[in-house]
């Protein structure tokens, strides 16, 4: 579903390569973390994989399209592939909870009852149907988050990245949040999940990318007890 | 298309100074436009009727004796563009002429002088056309319409339409300009709102289309906002000059008819349209 070949970023204004010789695949139904150190690299990665920014040298397959040199409208179906959930949770701040979510499915030209039926669907999901009509700036960061993560699933995406889902959370939200995107990763779609936070990765036994100043340096399956150690390089 | 109306909406709604300005610009453009076009429509009709071209002579053949001339006119009466038509006698043209040339000898003149008809036009302004129907008829031996007077006045017309369309290029130019730099801002403004839109899987489409609508919709408001400007002051300008009009013995000032009303506001739909295709497609290229 994903698969990175020889990938290296090296920003305009840097000398250091963000992300350097990264190669991995990602398959259908799968769920994977991204670790590592601030500055490791991880959002920089992410971008990559919804053609927010293009790679210097390599090649990134999504769902069998290719990014490299791709055509906007390549670009655009890519997108409509992929849920993302953003660090910074890329809210419109004049639109409410309901219209941030409901622009998923809008942008791919979906009817407004099925757009309605989907958006409150997805909204008790993750426990915020209650804020539907509020504007997001009078949400907690926790909720804007949740906001971001039903924009991110209300089109059953078959890719979801996901950049510090439970950065804002507490435990037992994260928890919730953990258990929908494992939910999303059982219903086939490939989970990538970048995440500082120790406990999530030991209590989720799931696959772990660790990145460390742009480079891969561990790529392993099953519970870790050094957990410790890939998040802070 | 429901979808697309209400995003349109809510794009007015975002930033309603680009609707005020686009509607704006279209009106004042267009209201100087329409008074253009209104003068000109007027300014080679009164003209001419002012001048005096709206008649011309026929001298009919020497043969044509009274019976026949006669006929002729009825002939000339029956032209599509004819309005009157008068016959004058060789003796009644001799008189007349004896009166200005103060000339004597009535017989030589009275031998030298035909039937002659003299016919009004219509429409004046259409008197090269008229005096070419005129002299097909069977019987009409010359024609004099006043050329040379006719001519000046229309290389004066020519230089006024020319200056005229100059200034209305550049004037609605200047409108296409001021949206598409109205259509900029407006795009500039509403950057993280499209940012995101495109990062969840927008096309260009979805995001310019409401724009073009939106400008579509404040260029027809604009149109229907000058037409009614120009109504107003084509009014009070018949009222205060109603009696002027009238001594002047010119035809009344009418106003734009339908089609030429509709094409002046879908003229505005359309330069407001440009103005933010022109934005929309350098705003494609900068986002390449
Ligand atoms: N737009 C940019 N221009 C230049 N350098 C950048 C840019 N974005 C990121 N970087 C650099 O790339 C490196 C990786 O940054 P990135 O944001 O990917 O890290 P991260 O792993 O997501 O960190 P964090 O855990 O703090 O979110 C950093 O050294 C950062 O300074
Ligand atoms: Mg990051």
């Amino acid at each position: 579903m994903i698969q990175l070949f020889h990938v290296t970023k090296i920003y305009q204004d840097s000398d250091a390569p963000a992300l350097s010789d990264v190669s991995l695949s990602v398959e259908k139904s799968e769920f994977v973390f991204l670790t590592g150190p601030s500055g490791a690299g991880k959002t920089t990665l992410l971008r990559l994989l919804y053609g927010a920014d293009v790679c210097t040298r390599g090649q990134i397959l999504m769902a069998g399209r290719n990014l490299q040199n791709a055509s906007r409208d390549v670009v655009t179906q890519v997108r409509r592939d992929v849920g993302v959930v953003f660090q910074d949770f890329k809210l419109i701040a004049t639109r409410t909870v309901f219209d941030n979510v409901g622009l998923a499915l809008e942008v791919r030209g979906l009817r407004r009852v099925e757009v309605e039926t989907r958006v409150k669907a997805v909204l008790n999901e993750v426990g915020l149907i209650h804020r539907a009509h509020a504007m997001p700036r009078r949400l907690s960061g926790g909720e804007q988050q949740r906001v971001a993560l039903a924009r991110a699933l209300v089109s059953n995406p078959r890719i979801l990245i996901c950049d510090e889902p439970t950065g804002n959370l507490d435990h037992a939200l994260s928890l919730e949040v953990m258990g929908i995107l494992e939910k999303a990763a059982m219903r086939g779609a490939a989970v990538v999940c970048a995440t500082h936070d120790e406990g999530l990765l030991r209590q989720h036994k799931h696959r772990v990318l660790a990145l460390d100043r742009g480079r891969l340096v561990s790529d392993r399956r099953g519970a870790f007890d050094r957990a410790a150690d890939l998040v802070s390089g | 298309m429901r979808r697309l109306l209400e995003r349109t909406v809510r794009g007015v709604r975002h930033t309603p100074g680009l609707f005020v300005t686009t509607t704006a610009a279209v009106a004042v453009s267009l209201v100087l436009a329409g008074a253009f076009a209104l003068a000109s429509l007027h300014l080679r009709e009164w003209t001419a009727s002012l001048v005096g071209t709206e008649t011309l002579v026929a001298y009919l053949r020497p043969e044509v004796d009274e019976p026949k001339a006669a006929e002729v006119a009825r002939a000339l009466s029956a032209l599509p563009r004819v309005a009157k038509v008068e016959l004058e006698s060789p003796r009644a043209a001799a008189e007349r002429l004896k009166l200005v040339l103060g000339a004597k000898d009535d017989a030589v003149l009275g031998a030298a002088l035909t039937w002659s008809a003299v016919v009004s036009a219509k429409v004046p302004g259409e008197l090269p056309d008229l005096a070419a129907a005129v002299q097909k008829v069977a019987g009409v031996d010359e024609v004099d319409f006043g050329a040379a007077v006719y001519e000046r006045l229309q290389a004066i017309e020519r230089v006024a339409v020319g200056f005229g369309i100059a200034l209305l290029i550049l004037v609605l130019s200047v409108c296409a300009f001021v949206v598409n730099i109205a259509v900029s801002l407006a795009l500039f403004v509403r950057r993280e709102e499209i940012a995101v839109q495109r990062i969840v899987g927008a096309s260009d489409g979805f995001v310019l289309l409401p724009l073009l609508v939106e400008n579509a919709i404040s260029g027809l408001a604009g149109g229907l906002l000058a037409l009614f400007v120009l109504y107003s002051l084509f009014s009070s300008f018949v009222s205060r000059y109603a009696g002027a009009i009238v001594a002047l013995g010119v035809s009344p000032p009418r106003f734009f008819d339908g089609a030429l009303a509709t094409s002046l506001v879908l003229a505005g739909a359309a330069i407001a349209c440009a103005g933010a295709l022109v934005a929309s497609l350098r705003h494609l290229r900068q986002a390449e």
